[in-house]
């Protein structure tokens, strides 16, 4: 009677045990699946969303082009994506494009070169694409080809590894074992921000970094991926000290300022992806910067970013927009991010020199035409 | 390499395999030394030798203590092993505390003196491991147990790693005995380490570190926060270190148990405690017991007068809470539960001459009103415990006391309503029996979701990886 007692409460043990183990794994599995398969909301919440934009853009436009805009948050609140999508929907012509910003925030380089590959994977491949130089990234984006950086893998799928190879292939081995030590073991952890923000916003952690909470980016952005900057006019004070965080960040880059052989790789990389899937570069954009912001600059610093622009102009026969200058200091929050009546009058200016005259030609650029076209001189 | 780390579930689940599939007694034991080895090593390397190094010292003064016949060479030996560990723990812990207060001394009588403070690097879990030695080489003293002949066991004895960097604080006569058992394999055993794993688990992720977002910033600058935010940063770390704490020992207990080894139960709810007293029978309970059965009872326990008694606990409770840090604060914390245990002592002997008083107070009410004054009491000592400085904690005893206007600690009532009445239903049904007698009835299944679910809320609530136990401090 008592071993048989005990034979079964052993069994009830196993099978709480293994069930439970089993049960727990499956989650996990499943959850991987559908981050993978379906869900990159999930693993990086502002390009989830942005994408969803895109994607409701496309599926209202079927006949339209599109051009995506690709590059940091400068671009991101400095674009006004909804203005000059309206303009060219405005064009009963199927020939203007539908516009949307798929800038990210930190959105460097190689950050740029993954949203490419992420938009060619799931078959949103652009038409055209706007793509920003950050100066500074032209140095700090070395970091990421360092074994001492640790780069947000819980961001990246499965896919973006392979993409992320291709340039940083000395850190390829690392990205994956950290991707697959993360993301494949626990999602659960790894995507909980997400999770949380979506699910159960409660519990979401009121410390983390606005940008990990999904609900930031659903409330912020607006129907094509543009952020309006939420401070309309900023007291003396918050500007000064805006402009100081800036000046902490960004100053001692910029004055030793130089063009990393990295960043420099990744670029070529990005516009040579651009023509291998046909996709034309509608200009490549040096966002507008404040007059204080720019004497942040070595003198040889600026050299070095225009040797390297004009270089890859030639290479590629692509517009260099060089806006720096474009934009009055009053229009910027900290010297580099524009405010709304900021944006309005850049994205006016890039709108109607840039995207406007596209509107009568061909979007879609063969890659010889594309090779043989005269390149523009910057705009000033 | 913390119990909640990935590192750690690999190291577990390599070592746990092992384990089961070697058949052999003795080579489980040198697999477990080893991995205990390298589980200590993780965080350093050469300080996993002095604890190797001292651990082989007291199993050299303990067999020649147990060996010797005379007295004086007995009590000579006792005093050697005493020493050592105490002059490990005074050199690693305390050097700084001590040449601190020395000088602070000095010039407050007037000599112009510097302090040197000297970069000592503390060894994670010293003070656990220092007090299981000086137990066994007492035990031994006091003829209690015999003296281990393997050194291997003794070595698991101390360096088991489970239990080494945080406790429970085992004794040799109920650890020593079960490294030579052979281990049979038990689902049940299995189930209950991995319901206590689970159950460790999800206080440490889901409580203690999401309490530690709103406790973490008023004890930093408790100047800045107005007076609820500064109470509520004193509840909610009150739940951190309960959580933090006894989430270790659990999770410590559930792995052991996965071994097969039985380590001391450390915590029986104690914020359920009607009085200081009880409270320090539920709480730690591996070092107040240690500390009551070796200074303690040492110094006379309560055998002789009431003023003796009394500087007996005084003693004790101050020498525990220089235990915990090597600063004033945990000092005057030590003191402060003395005096509350004094106090608790004179109350006791004034309501036991009324039985309406004795009713009244063991009523339901009464009971209630008791256990909230005990939470009360202790929640304004973990102040001093928590505190960066006297200063500090001072404070936030103003800012608790006075109405003070400041910022406010960002809180998600619903998160922070749910997570107090999760705490309070698991120890109502804990403390009265009810989850035993219900879960034993509960299918496989039903436990499975329960187990996955508790995994799942664990991963999910986490607010950062990798915060480290506050106990490794110690």
């Amino acid at each position: 009677m008592l071993t048989n007692r005990r034979h079964q409460r052993s069994r009830r043990a196993k099978k709480a045990v293994l069930l439970g183990a089993g049960l727990f794994v499956g989650l996990q599995i499943l959850l991987l699946v559908v981050v993978e398969g379906w869900q990159p909301l999930y693993a990086d919440p502002e390009y989830g969303y942005r994408l969803e934009r895109l994607r409701v853009l496309r599926q209202k436009n079927p006949q339209r082009p599109s051009l995506v805009i690709l590059g940091s948050s400068r671009i991101g609140n400095g674009f006004d994506s909804d203005y000059s999508n309206s303009q060219c929907l405005a064009d009963t012509s199927t020939r203007s494009p539908t516009v949307a910003n798929l800038s990210l925030t930190g959105g460097t380089a190689v950050w740029q070169y993954l949203v490419l590959q992420r938009l060619i994977r799931q078959g949103l491949k652009p038409d055209s694409v706007i793509v920003e130089i950050l100066p500074g990234s032209l140095l700090s984006d070395k970091q990421y080809f360092t074994s001492e950086f640790h780069f947000p893998t819980h961001r990246l799928r499965w896919g973006d590894t392979a993409a992320l190879a291709t340039i940083v292939p000395n850190q390829a081995p690392r990205h994956r074992w950290e991707w697959l030590q993360h993301n494949a073991l626990f999602p659960w952890h790894a995507h909980r921000f997400s999770l949380l923000g979506l699910y159960a916003p409660a519990w979401q952690v009121e410390s983390i970094s606005p940008s990990s909470k999904p609900e930031f980016w659903r409330q912020t952005l607006s129907r094509t991926g543009w952020i309006a900057f939420p401070v309309a006019v900023p007291t003396p004070e918050q500007r000064r000290d805006a402009e100081a965080v800036a000046k902490q960040a960004y100053a001692p880059v910029m004055s030793t300022l130089q063009v990393s052989t990295e960043a420099e790789t990744t670029y070529r990389e990005i516009f040579r992806c651009c023509r291998d899937h046909r996709i034309r570069i509608a200009a490549v954009l040096l966002m507008p910067e404040s007059d204080v912001f720019r004497s942040w600059y070595s003198e040889s610093g600026q050299q070095h970013v225009a040797k390297f622009t004009e270089a890859i102009s030639k290479e590629f026969d692509i517009p260099v927009v060089d806006a720096r200058t474009w934009i009055a200091a009053d229009q910027f929050w900290d010297g580099h991010h524009l405010l709304v009546s900021g944006a309005r009058a850049f994205t006016t200016r890039v709108h109607t020199r840039l995207i406007q005259p596209r509107t009568t030609e061909s979007v879609a650029v063969p890659v010889d035409v594309l090779a043989t076209k005269p390149s523009l001189v910057p705009l000033r | 390499m913390l119990f909640c780390s990935q590192e750690f579930l690999l190291f577990f689940l390599i070592v746990f395999g092992l384990y089961w599939a070697i058949s052999h007694t003795r080579f489980r034991v040198y697999l477990l030394l080893a991995a205990s080895f390298y589980f200590y090593s993780s965080w350093n390397q050469w300080l996993a030798l002095i604890i190797v190094g001292s651990t082989i010292m007291d199993f050299l003064i303990a067999h020649a203590l147990e060996r010797s016949q005379r007295a004086g060479i007995r009590k000579a030996l006792l005093l050697l092993s005493v020493s050592f560990n105490l002059g490990i723990l005074a050199y690693f812990k305390y050097l700084n505390f001590f040449l601190d207060a020395l000088f602070s001394s000095l010039r407050l009588m007037g000599l112009e003196t510097s302090i040197p403070s000297l970069e000592i690097i503390l060894p994670i879990g010293i003070s656990f491991y220092t007090f299981e030695a000086i137990s066994y080489t007492a035990d031994i003293y006091l003829r209690r147990i015999k003296a281990e002949k393997s050194l291997a066991n003794f070595m698991l004895f101390i360096l088991f790693f489970p239990h080494l960097v945080a406790g429970p604080i085992v004794r040799a006569r109920d650890f020593l005995p079960q490294v030579s058992l052979h281990k049979r394999w038990s689902w049940m055993r299995m189930q209950f380490g991995a319901e206590l794993f689970l159950l460790g688990l999800i206080k440490k992720l889901a409580i203690a570190d999401r309490m530690a977002i709103i406790a973490d910033p008023i004890f930093a600058t408790p100047g800045a926060y107005g007076t609820v935010s500064v109470w509520l940063g004193v509840l909610a770390y009150s739940l951190q270190i309960y959580c933090d704490f006894s989430g270790y020992s659990d999770m410590a207990i559930g792995i052991a148990h996965m071994f097969g080894f039985k380590l001391g139960v450390n915590f029986r709810m104690p914020y359920l405690a009607r009085n200081i007293s009880e409270f320090w029978h539920r709480w730690h309970i591996s070092l107040s017991s240690w500390l009551r059965d070796y200074i303690f009872i040492s110094l006379g326990g309560s055998r002789g007068t009431r003023w003796l008694t009394y500087r007996n606990l005084m003693i004790t409770m101050a020498l525990g809470g220089l235990w915990h840090g090597a600063s004033w604060p945990f000092v005057f914390w030590g003191v402060l539960h003395a005096v509350l245990l004094i106090g608790h002592r004179i109350l006791r002997d004034l309501c036991e001459r009324s039985i309406w008083l004795v009713r009244g107070l063991e009523s339901y009410a009464g009971n209630g009103l008791r256990m909230a004054a005990t939470f009360l009491v202790v929640s304004l000592g973990w102040v001093l415990f928590r505190a960066p400085s006297m200063a500090s904690a001072l404070e936030v005893y103003r800012r608790m006391f006075m109405a003070v206007e400041g910022a406010v600690v960002p809180v998600s009532v619903i998160a922070f309503a749910t997570t107090l009445g999760c705490i309070a239903l698991a120890h109502l049904f804990g403390e009265s029996g009810l989850w035993k007698r219900y879960s034993q009835r509960l299918p496989g299944e039903a436990l499975s979701l329960g187990y996955a679910g508790m995994a799942l809320a664990a991963a999910l609530l986490a607010p950062a990886s990798g915060k480290a136990f506050i106990y490794f401090q110690f």
